[in-house]
């Protein structure tokens, strides 16, 4: 019907349509790509900030941000409230900014948000830039993650009914189970405020071992030997009164301390451990203890 | 004083008066139109678009003469080269391949810069805040592979129709020169996003200098390379370089002595028609001829508009460019690989030298004559390319004729066929093997991208389908709303069975929900050790159990399931 020439003019002309059409059906779609693109690389920073977490902070803050007492607050909710706390006293920087700041640079104090609780240790500085490990990018991607429990729906506040047993030292305890004790102390059950025990986080069981209290190994003959120290300070007469005391008064009587003191009368183990702990946790703990001879 | 015009200038007024304004506008448009094209008047631009012949003498050559960029064409062609058949158009491609190259990479640098802190951060902006800006970066990749692919298939014709006999043995020898310059302006591009994939695949690749002889120099040209012993941030700015500058202008420099030996010896007919030595361009008998306009000049936008079309609708709706993770020195990849057109390298590199030696059980050459890397990965293809180089000087059959060259033919068939099987060799799927278990993780859930397995199965499940819950191998209780889990659950439990290494072997799966949106994904793989196909017994008698865990988080807008 057409000649060569002409064949090829309309089937450049028909390409060169597609190739037009093709661009102005990109145009009209480009912002939602971009938005697409966006979300889809905060869901896979989310990610990698979830393993990251896994890897380096979990030990310290809990596996969901709950926080594991003497190591570490909790972050989910801490940390948000922490930021309500302090923006409330004109803090001016912006939440991802403070979480950011707090992961990349550490803490250079003590929080003042959680000063009821006692940690082994600062935050440390996590990014590259002020010596940690990560880079730039990774905190990143932590911080996307502790941000994402901020969209998260709140978790359930563990509303049980429960008495603490708190650090009167009079309060009478029932008879306690060792096996339950035992139970405790490993997290195959959770104590009476639905919070696991966070005893085995500082404290191992074999002789010798030191992570950041001492060793349990041996407690029960331990116990009977430190109330007759010359240098007992506390008001224990039996081993069973001096598991008690140290788990409810620390600061009662540190031993050793210039390895168990975080500052001068004031032990490194938690004095607020039984806050989350009723009588009866309290004395299966002492009667797990007191099987350890 | 006033100054004076030796003669009046017509002012438009005057030839109005003198003329009518139609034929002033006609004028005018007439001077601008043989302006703009160089010598061809309005008429017979007309004359064009109608399909008459030239009048003599003929202005239709003028561009050839007057304009800058028609007097490195020639102003006809042989008839017998204007069909697709023997040029396929390969090397006029890859030179519109590299113009496209330019102009999206301009663009693409505007975003960008050579730095580590920033690089990779540039690749999100131009992907999530420029307009255009994956298109584009969608174009860019496409179009280098492509070229790629051009230039290696006009080299394949060239050599298949001998078209690199004399007299065209200089225009083969430097077109061996802008093969090596596409790969290496394609590999040094490769870097730039600053992500897993560019970075491990640029170690591997400049690892190769590292091994050039002596040692000595093999250092030396690795420092010059990557500006450290690794790749960091001096690294990423000298391949930038390489990339955007150097390159491009040497490859520009060969394009021209290319081009210009090409239009010099005129366009090679196919070997029946044309014998060795013989210079075609000037011997065309005036009734072979086809003008360069109209004729050629429709063609050839035909095959470039053609080839906008393939690369902008391939780039909008069939091809994405990757984008991996963020580079991470610290974290190699189970599965590295070169880029596809290096494949052959790494091939050679696994040794099928050494390969061959321990099937047919004779003793290993001692490492310090025989270094696989230092011989596989440079001074052998050093040799080959020398040798493609000097080829047609070394060519001595005075025949183009397919039927007086079954040597040659063979010897092309097999070049590409023992490509082919190096570039096989090259993958991952032939002779890398890691621990039974790392396989498993890495084919159902890669911690980056696997060139076999992509993103691994368990990505492909759909977010709701993650249903919470533990699942073990042995024992499968599949959730009844989650056919695309429950299908690749059983393809685990499958792929445990079957495999040899894990022995007695299971998975347990534990799928939890941990922040809204977050699931996380663990797989622990338990096996009985063993040797040789007996499983390993401790002191005691026991089966030696072994055990490996691996965890992944899936997010709802992973874009996973898809």
């Amino acid at each position: 019907m057409f000649d060569l020439a002409t064949r090829r003019i309309i089937g450049a002309t028909v390409l060169m349509l597609t190739t037009v059409v093709t661009i102005g059906m990109v145009w009209l779609t480009e912002e939602q790509r971009m938005a697409r693109f966006e979300a889809m690389h905060k869901a896979k920073a989310i990610e990698n900030g979830a393993l990251l977490y896994e890897q380096y902070c979990s030990a310290c803050h809990g596996a969901e941000g709950e926080g594991v007492p003497g190591r570490g607050p909790s972050l989910n909710p801490g940390v948000f409230q922490h930021y309500e706390q302090l923006k409330a006293q004109g803090y001016p920087n912006s939440l991802r900014n403070f979480i950011k700041l707090n992961i990349a640079a550490g803490r250079p104090v003590r929080s003042t948000y959680h000063s009821d609780e006692t940690y082994a240790e600062l935050m440390p500085a996590w990014s590259q830039d002020f010596g940690g490990p990560l880079r730039p990018d990774q905190v990143e991607s932590l911080v996307e993650f502790v941000l994402n429990w901020q969209t998260a729906k709140p978790a359930p506040a563990p509303a049980l009914a429960f008495e603490a047993v708190g650090s009167d030292l009079t309060k009478p305890l029932p008879p306690g189970d060792p096996q339950r004790g035992q139970a405790l102390w490993n997290q195959e059950v959770k104590q009476a405020s639905g919070v696991a025990a966070s005893c085995k986080a500082c404290h191992g069981l074999r002789p010798g071992e030191v992570m950041v209290g001492p060793s349990m190994a041996g407690m029960a003959t331990l116990a009977a030997e430190r109330i007759r120290a010359p240098d007992y300070k506390g008001q224990a007469k039996t081993p069973e009164e001096y598991i008690r005391e140290s788990i409810q008064q620390p600061n009662a009587y540190i031993v050793e301390p210039e390895k168990y003191a975080a500052a001068p009368g004031v032990s490194l183990m938690p004095a607020t451990l039984v806050n989350q702990m009723s009588a009866q946790d309290l004395a299966d703990l002492i009667a797990f203890l007191l099987t350890l001879k | 004083m006033a100054l004076r015009w030796p003669e009046p200038i017509p002012t438009l007024q005057k030839e109005v008066q003198q003329y009518g304004w139609r034929r002033v506008i006609f004028m005018h448009l007439d001077e601008l139109v043989t302006r703009v094209t160089a010598g061809i008047p309005l008429t017979e631009v007309r004359n064009i678009i109608r399909g008459e012949p030239p009048p003599r003498p003929n202005p239709r050559v003028k561009p050839h003469t007057e304009g800058f960029i028609l007097h490195i064409k020639p102003s006809f062609y042989h008839e017998a080269v204007t069909r697709i058949y023997p040029t396929f158009r390969m090397g006029m491609l890859s030179t519109y391949l590299f113009f496209v190259e330019v102009i999206t990479g301009i663009f693409l640098m505007i975003f960008y810069t050579p730095s580590p802190l920033v690089a990779y951060e540039n690749m999100l902006r131009i992907l999530n805040n420029v307009p255009f800006g994956q298109l584009m970066r969608d174009i860019h990749r496409l179009g280098a592979e492509a070229m790629v692919v051009a230039v290696m298939l006009h080299m394949l014709r060239t050599f298949f129709t001998a078209s690199y006999k004399r007299p065209r043995q200089f225009t083969w020898a430097t077109g061996v020169i802008l093969l090596v310059l596409t790969l290496f302006l394609s590999f040094s591009g490769y870097l730039l996003p600053w992500d897993q994939l560019s970075y491990w695949a640029v170690t591997i690749g400049t690892s190769m200098a590292e091994a050039a002889p002596p040692p000595a120099l093999g250092r030396v040209v690795n420092l010059i390379l990557r500006g450290a012993p690794d790749i960091g941030a001096a690294g990423l700015l000298r391949f930038y370089l390489l990339h955007v500058v150097f390159l491009p202008l040497l490859l520009l420099l060969f394009l021209f002595v290319h081009y210009y030996k090409v239009v010099r010896h005129g366009l090679s007919l196919p070997p029946e028609m044309e014998a060795v030595g013989e210079d075609t361009a000037r011997k065309v008998p005036p009734e072979k001829r086809v003008p360069y306009i109209p004729d050629i000049a429709i063609q050839e936008a035909l095959w470039g508009i053609a080839l906008l079309a393939f690369l902008v609708v391939g780039a909008a709706f069939f091809y994405d460019a990757p984008l991996e993770q963020h580079a991470d020195p610290l974290n190699t990849p189970m599965h590295t690989t070169a880029p596809w057109y290096f494949l052959w390298v790494q091939g050679l590199l696994k040794d099928p030298f050494l390969l061959a030696l321990k099937r047919l059980g004779l003793p290993q050459p001692p490492a310090t004559i025989y270094d696989s890397k230092t011989f596989m990965g440079v001074i052998l293809p050093g040799l080959l390319l020398l040798f493609l180089m000097v080829m047609p000087y070394l060519d001595f059959n005075i025949s183009r004729l397919y039927r007086h060259r079954r040597k040659a033919l063979v010897a092309g068939l097999v070049g590409v066929a023992a490509w082919t099987v190096l570039s096989y060799m090259g993958t991952p799927a032939f002779a890398v093997s890691a621990s039974a278990d790392v396989e498993v993780f890495q084919e159902f859930m890669p911690l980056n991208p696997d060139p076999l397995y992509g993103e691994g199965r368990v990505r492909t499940i759909p977010y709701e389908q993650l249903v919470p819950g533990t699942y073990d191998t042995r024992n499968l209780q599949l959730p009844a709303d989650a056919p695309k889990l429950a299908k690749v659950l059983k393809e685990l439990k499958h792929r445990i069975d079957e495999d040899p290494q894990l022995y007695q072997g299971y998975g347990i799966v534990r799928i939890s929900e941990v922040q809204a949106g977050l699931k996380r994904f663990e797989l622990t793989i338990h096996w009985i050790r063993t040797e040789d196909g007996q499983p390993v017994l401790t002191p005691e008698g026991n089966p030696v159990a072994e055990e490996s865990k691996q965890v992944i988080y899936l997010h709802r807008d992973g874009g996973h399931g898809h």
